[in-house]
């Protein structure tokens, strides 16, 4: 959870007022909070949809909407407000995409000369992560660093899943190891990267 | 204190479930139906969605130090840019860019003996590998003038790493050139249609 700074906490009570009040005032601060916390947006929506191109799309659109239904903010904060209205509008994007490919098919079984589109965005390939601007390089150094530090079979497992984008049976199957034992190295690899101290700098600052 | 320890502890697993939890679901792991209730939980759940955003940051940022690694610790490679061509297909030149490749061929021959390696930097449009027994190869498929197998291989552009193109191709290898054709030429290969 971000830490509450002065600052975040008197952003909150403008918030607050603001929802009950002056519908300029709640649209600065409701821009300027887009401003202020774009990345984090942009990352998290990339999370949701998996693709970088949605997620600039989601966006956009997250501000419009932001701005078009302040007035019904029901979040105690702004930030965990914005994050709902992004994952409201990442969720209306995929089903959009869904409805569309549902359609193409019809055309295709139908004999129409209609090419179909990409599945529903679910996909297991996490190259999107690499080709994304999600990371800056002092948390890309910060990761080396960490990664350097777990034990090799663990980094092997976590390389494998994220950077190669094997699935767990496929990795247990190539270094012959049971799969509760893959699944677990990752979520212990993962456990002492999010808690390494280096790690922990950056996420707070 | 016992107790003080428990709670302790399943707060702590709870958090880590949590924590695990979002970070299966950037990573795709989730069904269907257990990653649209995820998401309806994100919905009133603030920290949950900022489980998920770091999630999806360290994620990122392992893919990014992965790729980093990867392209440290390849192998040398010698770095030429590669156009992707169909299979056995040769490029019909001009005149005077077959005689650009052909040199380049045998300048690379040449070089490739002198230098042991070459940079460990890697791009996206590497070609291979290089070793001695390449060179060996190479040397031999020049010298004998099967150029057309070597254009079979690659569509070989004339572009070169910038370290290597400061070095002069040495003299002896132009005048082999010339010494091969004896007219000082170059001659068309009526099979492929190609100098």
């Amino acid at each position: 959870m971000e830490p509450e700074s002065p600052a975040s906490s008197q952003q909150s009570l403008d918030w607050q007022q603001a929802v009950s009040g002056d519908c300029a005032a709640t649209r600065e601060i409701i821009e300027a909070a887009c401003v202020k916390w774009e990345a984090d947006l942009k990352t998290f929506l990339a999370g949701v949809l998996k693709d970088r191109h949605l997620a600039e799309d989601a966006f956009q659109k997250t501000v419009v909407r932001a701005i078009e239904t302040s007035q019904s903010g029901r979040q105690d904060t702004l930030r965990g407000w914005l994050f709902q209205v992004a994952l409201n509008e990442a969720r209306q994007i995929r089903r959009e995409i869904r409805r569309e490919t549902v359609q193409r098919q019809k055309l295709i079984d139908q004999g129409a000369g209609v090419q179909a589109l990409d599945a529903s965005g679910r996909s297991n390939d996490l190259m999107w992560m690499v080709d994304t601007v999600l990371v800056n390089d002092d948390l890309v150094v910060a990761i080396r660093r960490s990664l350097a530090k777990l034990p090799a079979d663990q980094r092997e497992v976590v390389r494998r899943r994220i950077y190669e984008g094997q699935g767990f049976a496929e990795i247990a199957a190539e270094m012959k190891l049971p799969l509760g034992t893959v699944l677990t190295w990752m979520r212990r690899a993962l456990m002492r990267l999010r808690e390494d101290s280096g790690l922990r700098e950056l996420w707070v600052n | 204190m016992a107790s003080e320890l428990q709670t302790s502890e399943t707060t702590g697993t709870a958090a880590d479930e949590r924590a695990w939890r979002a970070a299966q679901y950037v990573l795709g792991e989730l069904s269907e139906s257990d990653a649209d209730a995820f998401e309806l939980a994100m919905l009133d759940d603030a920290e949950l969605c900022e489980l998920v955003l770091n999630a999806t940051r360290l994620q990122a940022g392992i893919a990014v130090a992965c790729r980093e690694l990867s392209a440290e610790t390849a192998p040398a490679v010698v770095k030429l840019s590669v156009v992707d061509t169909t299979p056995g297909f040769i490029a019909v030149r001009s005149q005077v860019s077959h005689v650009a490749v052909s040199l380049a061929g045998l300048g690379l021959a040449g070089i490739l003996l002198t230098f042991a390696t070459g940079s460990g930097e890697r791009s996206s449009g590497e070609l291979a590998v290089v070793n001695a027994e390449t060179v060996d190869a190479l040397a031999d498929l020049i010298s004998e003038s099967e150029t057309t197998e070597l254009l079979a291989l690659q569509d070989v552009e004339t572009d070169v790493d910038p370290a290597l193109s400061e070095v002069a191709t040495p003299e002896w290898l132009l005048m082999a050139i010339e010494l091969e054709d004896g007219s000082g030429q170059p001659q068309l290969n009526e099979e492929l249609d190609v100098y």
